[in-house]
This record gives structure tokens, C-alpha cells and sequence, in this order.
């Protein structure tokens, strides 16, 4: 069940029009407006889950929106812990939730404990 | 792709300026904007993609007593203010992250634009974060801060969720509160955070109806409004925690319940409901009335803590004034810091509002143009005196965020006469 | 106002030297006070180190002082019960170039010599025991019986077995002189009050001179801050602690990596800050040993002072000219691991035992007394760039 968007904002009035792009997250495909942030388009998306945190594999995802408290976290295109609240949607992005303990080191294998 | 690309040092970047702004909120941009506008070149950093800060988000109506309606519409402000910089010729760094400040002023950047930023001059515009408020089941995903449900509604609309609680009564979540139901949001109630030592002071009825009573002029019922005058000046806040409706009263159309507090967050992946209960006069939880609330979104408000990383890192003395949000940096009155070098605008000198953000960015900027050179001492003191009228009378007007911020700026303004211009050490206001 | 008593000992300094020496005394029942000026123990070094606790790369002198701590912290954590996360996963001392192989192998001869279980790897050994390090790593001697703790709360528990065992703690209490009659302590003065004693001891550390300057002594020893970063939590790509080309890392509980490092030419002094260049040499040097560190951000740096001798070693000894003082300092960033031998030591020393631990290369005699170290240190230090 998700909520979608404000299509008619009380002061700003009807929602602007802006390209769709498509990006993907965790291997699947997310439609968003171009320029507005991953969390906000994986939001509207009804994607709330970002990461599964810690041993004990807790779903985490938005809390601040501003950037402070690294929840959001994401792997973009390679490069990682990068906010999704802070990055910005672009056509092809390859956006994943973390990284996080159990998820493969580039290149290496991990020990388990 | 080569994944590693990002991190190869392709040469440093550098870039040098007489005055780096740290912070591209409205007390950033105004001082960007009279800085560079004395000739000064100015780099604006900002980690975000565009300049505005806590502006993007800030877009309210709220209706007041008298009939009147407070608009703030933030994003406006923000571009009219990032417009005034630039055209003043100053130079924005955004999406650009300050993980290092060194002497010199040698400012280390992490993202889209230079790697180092060499600047004579300091403005730290870096703001006022929101504290958590640890309700169990908090840190399931669709629980957020009002802060990033304000985001999602008034800059990336997008919809919270179809039935939000809020958790935390103060005007800020109230305003919240009324932004989201205007989109469309079904706001079930503004509650209080359980009781206990972790909220806190926001978690006792008395004090959160103590601070219903000081904004009730703001409030539309004329019922809360006489009440408000008759028994504020009484203190008897007491009686009227008793009295006051278990189902709570409307505030904007919302119901407001100090009676009520949320215990538990529920959800499996996501949120899914919150457990409430009321509370009894003594403030505690009446499990028998404890029942659970279906929502998809919970908003927690908290007290706004200034972020004080930076001027700490470049050396400013920093003092604890409960009453500003928490550590401030310790300034004078033109907003100079005990370094030198560096100055201090906006909610990280003390939580206040936008209006009183920009001007202190002006009260800032001029200070930073006066200790460069470009302005004479006559000036300099004739704007600081011309600008803190203003700040005054701003602050007459302002939204009444939180109830001491005057007594707030007294107690600094004194602990700022007692340091020398130099060298000491944190001084903590329970040693004045 | 004296809000102090009397007590027969007198140990300066909340440190891990510190709170070891005052539990060993109490277990052989002196009436021990420990004084410490900040508001808690274990704030400065102690607190701040990385929590090595190992034996490879040891000088012969200083060896056995760190083969019987780790038996030490090893009855800490078992007998004991201490929950300060003490790992033993292994110390792996790296060579990135040929001369450093070939010091490494003379190196393993000697350590083996003396006892100690320390393996030279390299190739398809070194890959399996580590594998996530770069390839310009060619060969590393590895001691399996090293390891790494949490220090804050190693020095917490130490100290609370230290206040069960009847130690009185006073924290907030910074010693201010040390009344002498007759070549011997008999008070110390603090800004609390004052302590009647029979015996003194002083673990301060990179402070140790400030002390010793009440009984007219000063030891030969310079105070040299060092940094340390933690990285966000990682997947588990690392077990042990690393070390090579100027830099350290080692895997936290939860997952961070702390990376740290010095250099011998650094300048002296107190200032706990970091700086630009260091930390850019953790990111460099770090990722060029273990490229995992690239997948993640620092978020964290710190500094700690240390207490640097002129050859690298602890000084530990009776004060000159006083009957009744010990002191160690000058570990020289091996502090915490060699605390535990080091406090049992000073334990001994003012119970009129000879050491259990040898320590005949670590007294103050091997200097000249008219070693002027601080001008010989200034001499080769270099600012950072």
C-alpha cells in the first residue's frame, strides 16, 4: 500500500512536469522524477525498506531526510554509503540498499562471525 | 565501469577565496550575498544539490487568531536569496561534503566540485539538526522526523502515507501535522512521547499544556484562546491538564492530545500501527486504555540541537545554553566567534527561525567585511546597531518556536563579555 | 577541606599502568588510593588507543613484558569474566618490499628464538590466512596468539575489579606536589586535600614529568600525539590486526575498521588534533595494503598523546633520589598492551620483590643521566606537510 504523490499541493499548487526516469533498486526497476531524491522516488515508489541493518537484519530506510543520520544509506552505481536522501535520480542509476555486514567485499571473500 | 574511479586522486582541485561559507541555508546565502557584494570573492558550500537548506521544505499557512494567515513559502525565499548571491558574484560548491578543517583556512571536500578550498575567512552557516525521540519499533521504516515529512511533502511531493499519527506536541509538529493534512494525509492525532526520562520534559502533560497556553493566540478557537488568558497568567496549567479533553482538541483541524501518549510502534517491515494509551495526572501510561492505532507513517518531533562540528573543529569556544537548543558556538554581537577568523550565522548560533537566519547572515557578512578591510569601523557599528533593531523587532514577530530564546541570547551575551577574545576553554553556562 | 584519606599507597595516574598496579596491590591486601584529575579513568591513552595487545615485532627487551600481559589480559578476560571484547585472531606484520622480507625473516628467527609462536608466510598461506590484502603485500610474520581489545571498556573493568578488590578511586583529583622528608615521600597534595603514604606511584604517562618534578627528578621521555580514524561497519573482510607501509588496521565487533599509524619524526608536544596529512595517509597507505577500505568512508578521527623513550622502550624503575616512588612511562604506543605486566611490576617493586617479569633492559640506568632527549628529539622531528 503506498501513498503515490501530492499532485495538488495546497500553496505550490498542481505537481510540475518533469521527465520520468527509470533507475533500479536492488535489481529492480524504479520510475522517478529526474532530479528529485533516490529515498523520495523509492517513497512515492511504496520502497520504504532500504537496508536490512546489523546482525539482526532490521529493516531501516528514511528518517531524517536531511542527510544526518546515514539510515538511507545506498550504493550507487558502484560507489557506496552515499545518502539517499542527499543523491538525486538519474536515467540508469543501479542503486542498491547498503552496504551492510553479509553483503560480498568487492574482490574478497569474508569470514563469517 | 571501474569502480574504484571515484576514489583516484586525479590531482587536487583547489580552489582559493578570500571567505568559504559553510552552509547554504538562509543565513549562508545572506551573508554570501553581502559578502561578495563588498568585493570579496565567497565560495557558498553546501552538501546539498541546491542551495536553501531547511528553506525547501519550509512551505506553511498558518492561520492565526486575528483572522490572518502566516505564508511562508521557503523554496521562493530560497531562490531569491541564491539569486542575490550569485549575482553579488558569489561561487557555489554544492553537493560537497566538509569532512576536514584545518588551519589555514584549509577546508577538504568530498564530492562534486573542488577538493580543497583555501579560504582567509570563515562563515559557519551549518544549522540545527532535530534530536530523536526513541519510541520502541522507532526505527522501522515510515518512521520519520516532521523535518523529512515536511520534505517529502512541500519539496519532493510525495505523499507520507494515507494515515499518519504524529508523536511530539510543539508548533512544529503541529504545523506539520497541518501541512500533511492539507495534502491529503488522514493526521489520526498529535500525541505525546511516552513518559519517561528519554523525552523528557515533552513527555508531562502540564508542560506541553503550558506550551499549548503560550501559543494559543496562534490558535483559530476562541474557546483555547480565553482559556489561554484566563489561566495562563495562573500557571494553572495543572487544573487544565485535568480538565483538558482525553479525545484532545483541534488545533487547525487537527486533534492535539497531551492526554494521549504513544507506547509502541508496530510493523513487520514497514510501520503498520502505533500502540496509544492515555495518560493519568500523574503522567503515567492507564494501560487499560491502551489500544492500537492503524497508521502507515508515524512524524516524531523533537527539540533542534545546533551542529556544532565545525566550529568546534576550528577552534571556537562553545557554550551550553539549554535555552538556544544546546551548544552553541559563543559569539558577540556582530557574531564573531573566539577565532579570529571565523564567524557564525543562523540556527547553529542558537535555534531560531528563517527571518532571524538572514539577518544574522547580513549581521555576519558585514562583520566579515569590516575585519577584511572593505568597510570602516564607523560602518561596521552603525549597521551591526541598524541590524540588531531589526533582529529585535523580527523576533517580536516571530513564530514562537521556543518560549526562552531571549533569555537564551541574555545569558550568552553575558558569557560573551566574561571570555577573553582568545584561548578558553568550553565554558558552560552553570559556571556563570 | 580534606576530602581525602590516608592510605598506605598512592598510585597517580587512571591509566591502564595505573589501575593494574593499584589491583595487584590491593590482592595482596595494601590499602591502595588510586588519584586520577579527570573525571573518569582511562581518558587519555589508555581510552584512546586502538587496543593492541600483541607480542609480534617485539623488541628482545620488551618481550617478555608483552608475552606475560597477554597472559595477563588473557586472566582478565577469563578468570576474570572481563567483557572488553579481547579477541585473539592474530597480529599480521606485512613487508611490501623486498628489503622488508628479508627483515621480516630475521626478525621470526629471533622472536621464535625467545620463545615466541610467530610464522613467516607468504604466497598461497598468506592469501588463505588473510585474503582480502593487495598484492603488493609479499610476505608478513604472523603471531596467532595476538589480538586486540576494546580498551575503554577494558580499562572500566579493570578498574572496577580494582575498586572491588578496595582501591579507592578519586577522580577529579589532580596532584599538586609531594612532600618529602628524608629522601621519601610522605604526602601527596592534591586540589582535594591531602594523602598521607607510604609509597607512591607514578603512572602518568606522557605527564610523568610533572610528577617527577616535585621530587626535583626528570625522566627522559617526550610526549608525541598520534591519530586514529574508525570507518563505517564493514562486511566481515578482515579477522586480524594488519600492519605495513606506516599504517595499522584491525576489524571492531560491529564491523568499523580503525586504521591508525605514527611516524618516528613527528613533532612532540599535546595538541589532540588531526591533521589533513595523516589522515590522508590512512586512506592512501591503508587502501594500497588492504583495498576493502576503499568500499567505505571514515567517519570518526581522534588523537591520544603518547610517551615516547629514546630507544622505543618503556622505562620502568625506582625514582631517583626518592626510596619510596615507583614510575613506568615511555611505552612508546605499547602502553596498553604491556599494562597489565607493567602494573603487576610496579605491584612487586613496592612490595620489595624483585619483578617476576624481567625488565633488565627497560630501567631508567641505561640512559646517561645527563641525556638531554627533548632537544635530541626536536633535533629530527619534521612538521607534517
Amino acid at each position: 500500500m503506498h501513498a503515490g504523490r501530492v499532485q495538488q499541493h495546497p500553496i505550490l499548487g498542481p505537481l510540475p512536469d518533469v521527465p520520468l526516469v527509470t533507475f533500479t533498486f536492488n535489481g529492480q526497476p524504479v520510475q522517478g522524477r529526474d532530479g528529485e531524491s533516490i529515498a523520495a522516488a523509492l517513497w512515492a515508489a511504496g520502497i520504504r525498506v532500504i537496508r536490512y541493518a546489523g546482525r539482526r537484519r532490521e529493516p531501516r530506510g528514511l528518517y531524517c531526510g536531511i542527510g544526518h543520520c546515514y539510515e538511507c544509506r545506498v550504493t550507487v552505481n558502484g560507489i557506496p554509503n552515499l545518502r539517499a536522501c542527499m543523491e538525486t535520480v538519474r536515467a540508469n542509476l543501479a542503486v542498491e540498499g547498503g552496504p551492510d555486514r553479509g553483503v560480498e567485499a568487492d574482490g574478497g571473500t569474508t569470514h563469517e562471525g | 565501469m571501474d569502480r574504484t574511479g571515484a576514489w583516484k586522486l586525479m590531482g587536487v582541485r583547489l580552489m582559493k577565496v578570500d571567505v568559504a561559507i559553510i552552509g547554504a541555508g538562509p543565513a549562508g546565502l545572506s551573508a554570501a550575498a553581502t559578502i561578495a557584494g563588498r568585493g570579496l570573492s565567497t565560495a557558498v558550500i553546501d552538501e546539498g544539490a541546491e542551495p536553501g537548506g531547511r528553506l525547501l521544505g519550509q512551505v506553511h499557512e498558518l492561520p492565526a487568531a486575528d483572522g490572518t494567515t502566516h505564508l511562508w513559502n521557503g523554496p521562493r525565499v530560497a531562490a531569491e536569496l541564491g539569486a542575490d548571491a550569485t549575482k553579488a558574484g558569489a561561487r557555489f560548491c554544492l553537493r560537497s561534503v566538509v569532512w576536514g578543517l584545518f588551519p589555514g583556512w584549509r577546508i577538504v571536500l568530498h564530492g562534486q566540485g573542488p577538493q580543497e578550498i583555501e579560504a582567509r575567512y570563515l562563515v559557519l552557516a551549518t544549522g540545527a539538526m532535530m534530536r530523536s525521540l526513541a519510541v520502541p519499533g522507532w526505527t522501522l521504516p515510515g518512521v520519520v522526523t516532521v523535518g523529512a515529512a515536511q520534505m517529502l511533502v512541500n519539496h519532493h511531493r510525495v505523499l507520507p502515507g494515507r494515515r499518519a499519527i504524529v508523536i511530539g506536541i510543539d508548533l512544529l509538529s503541529l504545523a506539520v501535522a497541518q501541512q500533511m493534512s492539507a495534502a491529503g494525509v488522514k493526521v489520526e492525532g498529535v500525541v505525546m512521547p511516552p513518559p519517561g526520562p528519554l523525552a523528557g520534559e515533552a513527555s508531562e502533560p502540564k508542560r506541553v499544556v503550558d506550551e499549548l497556553l503560550r501559543l494559543a493566540t496562534w490558535a483559530p478557537s476562541s474557546g483555547v484562546r480565553l482559556a489561554g488568558r484566563l489561566l495562563h497568567g495562573h500557571r494553572a496549567s495543572d487544573l487544565v491538564a485535568s480538565v483538558f479533553p482525553r479525545g484532545g482538541i483541534k488545533v487547525w483541524d487537527i486533534p492535539v492530545m497531551p492526554r494521549r501518549a504513544a507506547l509502541e510502534i508496530r510493523g513487520n517491515d514497514t510501520v503498520h500501527s502505533v500502540v496509544l494509551a492515555d495518560l493519568t495526572t500523574a503522567a503515567e501510561p492507564d494501560m487499560r486504555t491502551a489500544h492500537e492505532l492503524e497508521v502507515d507513517v508515524v512524524c516524531t518531533s523533537s527539540s533542534l540541537a545546533p551542529l556544532t562540528e565545525l566550529p568546534e573543529i576550528a577552534g571556537c569556544t562553545l557554550s551550553h545554553i539549554a535555552d538556544l537548543g544546546g551548544y552553541v558556538p559563543l559569539h558577540g554581537p556582530a557574531l564573531e566567534t573566539t577565532v579570529e577568523t571565523v564567524f557564525v550565522a543562523g540556527s547553529v548560533t542558537g535555534v531560531e527561525d528563517a527571518p532571524t537566519a538572514i539577518l544574522q547572515g547580513r549581521l555576519a557578512g558585514d562583520a566579515v567585511a569590516h575585519a577584511a578591510g572593505r568597510i570602516s569601523d564607523a560602518e561596521h557599528h552603525a549597521h551591526v546597531e541598524q541590524v540588531q533593531t531589526e533582529l529585535a523587532d523580527a523576533r517580536r514577530h516571530a513564530l514562537p518556536l521556543y518560549p526562552r530564546v531571549r533569555e537564551g541570547r541574555a545569558l550568552l551575551a553575558e558569557l560573551w563579555r566574561q571570555a577573553p577574545s582568545r584561548g578558553m576553554d568550553r565554558v558552560s553556562s552553570k559556571e556563570v | 577541606m580534606n576530602s581525602l584519606r590516608n592510605h598506605e599507597v598512592v598510585v597517580i595516574g587512571g591509566g591502564v599502568m595505573g589501575c593494574t598496579a593499584a589491583y595487584f596491590l590491593a590482592c595482596e591486601g595494601r590499602d591502595v588510593a588510586l588519584v586520577e584529575r579527570a573525571a573518569q579513568v582511562g581518558t587519555e591513552a589508555s581510552g584512546r588507543n586502538a587496543g593492541g595487545i600483541r607480542q609480534n615485532k617485539r623488541h628482545p627487551a620488551e618481550l617478555p613484558m608483552a608475552m606475560a600481559s597477554v597472559k595477563l589480559w588473557q586472566f582478565f578476560r577469563d578468570e576474570l569474566r572481563g567483557p572488553f571484547e579481547y579477541e585473539q585472531n592474530g597480529n599480521i606484520a606485512l613487508a611490501t618490499s623486498e628489503e622488508e622480507v628479508r627483515a621480516l625473516e630475521a626478525e621470526a628467527v629471533r622472536l621464535q628464538g625467545q620463545g615466541l609462536d610467530v610464522r613467516h608466510v607468504r604466497g598461497a598461506d598468506l592469501k588463505e590466512l588473510c585474503p582480502n590484502l593487495s598484492d603488493t603485500v609479499l610476505a608478513a610474520n604472523y603471531c596467532p596468539t595476538d589480538g586486540f581489545a576494546n580498551p575503554i571498556l577494558a580499562i572500566r573493568f579493570i578498574a572496577q575489579c580494582a575498586r572491588e578488590r578496595g582501591v579507592t578511586i578519586y577522580l577529579e583529583t589532580q596532584v599538586t606536589g609531594l612532600a618529602m622528608r628524608g629522601g621519601r615521600i610522605t604526602a601527596v597534595q592534591t586540589n582535594q586535600g591531602e594523602v598521607a603514604t607510604e609509597a607512591v606511584v607514578n603512572t602518568t604517562g606522557p605527564w610523568a614529568n610533572e610528577i617527577a618534578a616535585m621530587v626535583g627528578g626528570r625522566l627522559p621521555f617526550v610526549p608525541r600525539p598520534t591519530q586514529l580514524a574508525v570507518t563505517l561497519p564493514m562486511p566481515p573482510v578482515l579477522r586480524q590486526w594488519i600492519s605495513g607501509d606506516m599504517v595499522y588496521v584491525r576489524p571492531t565487533q560491529a564491523g568499523n575498521l580503525l586504521v591508525g599509524g605514527g611516524g618516528p619524526r613527528d613533532p612532540m608536544g599535546f595538541a589532540r588534533e588531526n591533521t589533513h596529512s595523516r589522515i590522508h595517509r590512512f586512506a592512501v597507505n591503508g587502501a594500497r595494503i588492504f583495498p576493502p577500505l576503499k568500499r567505505t568512508s571514515m567517519v570518526r578521527a581522534w588523537a591520544g598523546i603518547l610517551a615516547i623513550s629514546p630507544d622505543g622502550l618503556a622505562i620502568i624503575d625506582r625514582m631517583p633520589g626518592v626510596e619510596n616512588m615507583v614510575f613506568a612511562t615511555g611505552c612508546s604506543g605499547t602502553g596498553f598492551c604491556t599494562g597489565p605486566g607493567t602494573g603487576k611490576t610496579l605491584a612487586e617493586m613496592i612490595q620489595g620483590r624483585v619483578p617476576t617479569i624481567p625488565i633488565d633492559g627497560l630501567r631508567l640506568s641505561r640512559f646517561p643521566a645527563d641525556l638531554d632527549f627533548e632537544a635530541a628529539y626536536q633535533r629530527q622531528s619534521q612538521p607534517e606537510p
